[in-house]
Formats: C-alpha cells, structure tokens, sequence
C-alpha cells in the first residue's frame, strides 16, 4: 500500500497473480497438455488420460496448494504479529513436530491402516503439541506472556525433533522411506476429498483470522496500547493463536511441512506494502496461495517425471527472492 | 488363488520363525493347479480370452484384473528383471533409471522410481503398477488406485517372498508357466550353490550396504538367506535388525573373516577400508578378503538371486583374492537350471 491508502489496489493486483499462477499449475505439468486439451478436459470433451490428468490430478492438487498456501502465509503473518517476532513462522508453537511424531510413529507402528488414519493422527498430534506449550507457557504467568511462549515452542519442538529422529533410527528401511517422505512435505496426495475437507475447515478459519486485523494492528503497536484502545487483548491472543494453530495442523496433516510460505510471504508484503493487517492478512492470503502453486509447478516440472519435493522449491526460490526484497529496501 | 495375510508394516523384529505365513506346499500346490490348467489350455493363451484374475499382494491389498496385463509399468528394478525373465519386456511401458536390461533401455524412464508423477505415470495408460510399499498417507498407491489403475505392491525381504511375488507377477500377466520355469531355475541354481559349498567350513561374512554410516545386511533379509546359500555365517547373525546401522566396534568384536561391499558409492572397498583405523584389525582386511560386488546384481531380490548366490559362493570360498578362483572352488558361476 500506498501507506494509510485502499488496500483495494494491491490485493486486486495479487488476486491477479493468482488467477494467474492457477492458469499456469492447471496448464502446465509432466505431461504436456495443449491449451485446448485442458479446456476440452475441463468442459468434459477431452479423452479419458487428459480428463484424469487435468480434473482429477492438477485440479485438486492446485486447490490444495491455494488452500494450504493461503493458511501459511496468514498464520505466519498472525503469529509474527502475536509474538511480535519477525522470526516467528506457523510451525514456530511446535505444531509441525508434534503432527511428525504422530505421524511417523502411526507409519512405523500401527500396522496397515486407513488412508485416513495418518492425517488425523497427525492433527491430533499437532494439537497436542499446541496444547502442551500453552500448558507451559500459562503454568508461567496468568497472562499469555509471548517470550514464554516462544520458549516452550522452541523447547517443545527441540524434543519432538529428538523423538522423531529417535523412531526414524529405530525404524526399518520401509518405515524410515515412508516417514521422510511423509515429513518433506508434498501436495502430491490431493485428491477432491481431501481438499473438500480442508476448504471445509481452512476457509472459515482464515475469515475469522481475516477479522482480527484491528486489534492486530493496535497489537503491533503494543499490548498495553491496544488494551486501553478497547481491545481485549487476551481474548484476541487466544482466539488468533488458537484458530491459526488450528490452520496449520490440519495443513500439516494434510500435506506434511512445507516451510518458507509462512515466512517469507508475510514479510515480503510488509516491505513492499507496509504491515497494515487489514492489507497484510488478505495479502498473505492471496499471495501465499499463489506463491505456494509456483513452488508446486515447478517442483512438478522441473525435474518430470521425477517429482521434488515441494518445500525444497519453497526455500530454493523464496529465500533469494526474499533477500533480493531485504537488501533493495535497506539500500 | 494365492493368499497371503497382510505383513506388518514398521518397525519390525525379526522372528526366527519363517517369515512367511502362508505354508509353500499351498503355494506349490496351487502352481501345480495352475500347471494342469495350463495343460489343459491351448499352447499360448492370448491374454484376452482368461477371466478375472485375483491376487492378493504383500500387503493384503486385492489385485484385480479383468485380463492379463498388457500395459505395465514397474517402479522396482527387480519386478521389471522378473517381468523380462518371463519374456514380458514388450508388456512394459515405462522403466526406472536403474533398470538396465537392453530390453527395455528404449523406454521412457520414470526416473528413480520412489517419488514419480502421477500424472505421468497415468499417461504411460498402465493397466497395472508395480510400486514399492509406501505410507497409508498421501501414498502413491491409493493414488493410482483412485484414477482406477491397478496396483500390486509387496514388501519383499526374504527369499520366499521375492519368489512368492514373482509368482505373481506370472499370474497378473498371464505369463503363469513362463514364472514357474524362472521360479524353478532360480530354485535349482540356489541348490546347487548351497550343494557345492556343503561341507566346508563357513566363514563368517559381513555384508555392507554402506561405509558411511556402516550398513550392513542383519538376519531376515534375502541377502543374509544368500550368504547362508552361498556357505558364510552372516557376522550378525542372531541379531534383531534387517538393516542395522553399525559401530566400528562392534565389527571388531564380530571379527569377520569376510566382508563384502555391495555399494554403488564405493569404488574401491579393499583400499577404502584397509586406510581406515580400527579396520586394521579386522581379520578380513588382514588377510585381504575384502570384495566389492555390483550391488544391482546382488541386492536386487531378481531372477538373478542364484546367479548372485554363486557369486557370494565364490568370494567367501576363495583363500587368495582372485576373480578368476571361483572355477577352481568348483562352484558353478553360472548355475544350471535356469531357462
């Protein structure tokens, strides 16, 4: 922004990138399909590989990269506001350790199971893992103190790191290829099940977020200033650290740890635009979505019919990109 | 029909018990069926005329096929060696970059096979994939089967169960008679190693993956069925892991008399480890038996398990390093019985 003006300007021209990144990811794959072949394929003309290819497989897995790549960059954005760390991103309260520990310790463990079974563990490890730094973090103060709880992040997700590498060296060779797979983090899996399942829970989620944008903006300023402007800032604390964290569990579980979205998007729209939260939060949300399907096109392409796994693309691209923004606006 | 109850997935313990549940006799049994029908049948079925065929793969998932496969696409190196064994390389429609049979070298490759796009993979117009077994999660496999291509998967350690999935493999391609005469050539040949090497003594043999961390080959694993074959005691024996990871220690204390390196990243296994310190003092590199093998030959649970058997037998009998020693042991490099 055009700082103090209409956000209007910017998110449209966001909201553009991302109509055009989503021609590009539905258009372009390992296997090359004409323009007309992937209109034909959506209107139902095209024959049945095509239709497959183009409905079945691009279709939902750009869903998902919009969806997951929207909660991202919000929750990232959310959680550097919350923690008024720059550092803070969606995995920093532990969420992504404990979802890995459920998950690879149902991979190793459980035996064969539904293919339903691991996403929900990993979810409810997610949670957990939240719980238990909020648990540390509230033993500490009455109040949400955000330093604490940045620490019992950081702690908590040290130990599930420990566990994890702990079951993966104990692991057979099956289990230890299924768990790192599983732990990289890949949009491959979409399927319209799972998307429909994610937007179900994602997009509320993220207008609720989209909603706290005020108070984060006096929060930005201070605790104290928000709560004599009439924030209540305890309620807003937990409402957003809760509903984000809820984002990015069930993120994880449905597509494993993919870093760099939440990091890299929020901060690179703060210096281009400034960290007005009511720009900022639609921003991410549009931005990370179309960021997080580049990553996925490319990572689908480059190497086809090799896939890379998603979160390499994410920080190979992101983080020259990133630093290119930091050092033009330092100059 | 062949049956065989779901493995465990994970973290596994070995069992001294046979691996297998499903006693061979029913497996023979129904082969032996399978023959007299064969028999009974025209010379060279075509692939159309069969009805339905069931199988049930190594992870307990059901495998239908309306016919025999005609268009396959295997991920595993050592499906597509047994697929080619029974004369089936005009079936594949893809291949992996580690197979590298001349037969299929035309072949667009999938890559390496672990991590490959579906969507290509639904181009190749597949009526049936081999896959490596992968997490209930985001799998490859549930994948596939949701765009409604079939898909056989088995988590092949031993011996039997490389077998066992070949057999399969026979039967998902309508190549049933063709697996059975592969099977029994790769049966005869591991015989007549194991009868060639009867009777002397069994040094003790320490098979490696990998030098960096050390990876070797514990009980459970077709490798270690392939030492025994081949006359060595696996070192490891009476250990809990497949694929342990090991301390340079506990190799000292284990003391093998042989160690042999099946790694594609080690060029020069003997100089690599004599340069090493505390390896000094293991009695196979003191005395010299230390030997690389191709490890796409012997760690490759393929058509070639007898041919990889009778290569072992012919480094663990050998008391001086000589490639050429193994015709003077008198074990067969090339074993009888194989089509």
């Amino acid at each position: 922004m055009t700082r103090g003006g209409s956000p209007l300007g910017p998110l449209l021209l966001l909201a553009a990138g991302l109509v055009l990144a989503l021609l590009l990811a539905v258009g372009v794959g390992a296997v090359p399909v004409p323009p007309g072949g992937v209109i034909d394929a959506l209107a139902g003309r095209a024959d049945a590989t095509t239709r497959t290819i183009v409905v079945d497989l691009r279709l939902p897995r750009a869903a998902l990269a919009v969806l997951i790549g929207g909660a991202l960059a919000v929750a990232g954005a959310v959680f550097q506001a919350l923690l008024r760390n720059p550092l803070a991103e969606p995995y920093i309260l532990g969420v992504s350790g404990g979802a890995a520990v459920a998950a690879v310790a149902v991979i190793g463990f459980a035996g064969a199971v539904a293919g339903w079974v691991v996403p929900v563990a990993a979810f409810a490890g997610g949670l957990g893992a939240i719980l238990l730094v909020f648990r540390i973090a509230a033993s500490v103060g009455s109040a949400l103190d955000t330093r604490v709880l940045l620490l019992a992040g950081v702690v908590v997700g040290a130990f599930f790191n420990a566990v994890i590498l702990l079951l993966l060296t104990l692991a057979d060779v099956e289990t230890f290829r299924s768990a790192v797979f599983w732990m990289m983090g890949s949009l491959a899996g979409a399927t319209w099940g799972s998307v429909g399942l994610l937007a179900a829970y994602t997009v509320p989620a993220l207008v609720g977020l989209l909603a706290l944008a005020r108070p984060l903006n006096l929060m930005a300023v201070g605790e104290e200033t928000a709560l004599y402007l009439g924030t209540r800032v305890e309620r807003v604390k937990r409402a957003a650290y809760v509903v984000a964290s809820l984002l990015v569990a069930a993120g994880v579980a449905t597509a494993g740890v993919i870093g760099f979205v939440g990091l890299i998007v929020p901060h690179a729209l703060r210096l281009v635009w400034g960290g007005d939260h009511r720009l900022l939060l639609p921003g991410s949300a549009l931005a990370g979505a179309a960021f997080l399907l580049l990553a996925d096109t490319t990572a689908r392409t480059v190497a086809a019919p090799v896939e890379l796994p998603v979160g390499v693309v994410t920080a190979l691209v992101g983080v020259p990109v990133f630093v290119v923004l930091l050092t033009r606006r330092s100059a | 029909m062949t049956t065989r109850s779901p493995q465990p997935r994970g973290i596994r313990r070995n069992r001294p018990s046979p691996l297998r549940p499903v006693p061979a006799p029913t497996r023979r049994f129904a082969a032996l069926g399978l023959l007299l029908l064969a028999a009974c049948a025209p010379e060279d079925p075509d692939p159309g005329t069969s009805g339905t065929i069931r199988v049930t793969d190594g992870t307990g998932r059901p495998v239908v096929l309306d016919r025999p496969a005609r268009r396959v696409v295997s991920l595993i190196p050592a499906t597509a060696e047994w697929i080619i064994a029974m004369g089936g390389a005009d079936r594949l429609a893809a291949r992996t970059d580690f197979d590298d049979h001349p037969a299929v070298a035309s072949l667009p490759s999938v890559g390496g096979g672990l991590n490959p796009s579906v969507e290509w993979l639904a181009a190749r117009r597949p009526d049936l994939v081999f896959a490596w077994p992968d997490a209930p999660s985001r799998s490859l496999v549930s994948r596939l089967e949701d765009l409604g291509i079939p898909v056989y998967t088995a988590p092949v350690e031993t011996i039997d169960e490389a077998l066992a999935a070949a057999e399969d493999v026979g039967r998902l391609l309508g190549l049933e008679s063709a697996a059975e005469s592969a099977i029994a050539g790769v049966r005869a040949g591991l015989d007549s190693v194991a009868a060639a090497v009867a009777g002397r003594p069994r040094p003790a043999v320490l098979f490696l993956i990998g030098l960096d961390p050390l990876m070797a080959a514990g009980p459970g694993t077709f490798v270690d069925e392939l030492i025994a074959r081949a006359g060595g005691r696996n070192v490891l024996s009476g250990t809990t892991v497949r694929w342990p990871q090991l301390s340079l220690e506990e190799v000292v204390r284990r003391g093998p008399a042989v160690v042999i390196v099946g790694s594609a990243a080690v060029a020069d296994p003997r100089a690599q480890l004599g340069g090493r310190p505390g390896w000094r003092d293991v009695p196979a590199v003191r005395a010299g038996r230390v030997h690389g093998v191709d490890p796409d030959f012997v760690n490759r649970p393929g058509p070639h398990l007898d041919e990889a058997a009778a290569r072992l037998a012919a480094l663990i009998h050998t008391d001086r390093d000589d490639p050429g020693s193994g015709a003077r042991t008198g074990i067969p490099t090339t074993p009888g019985g194989s089509p």
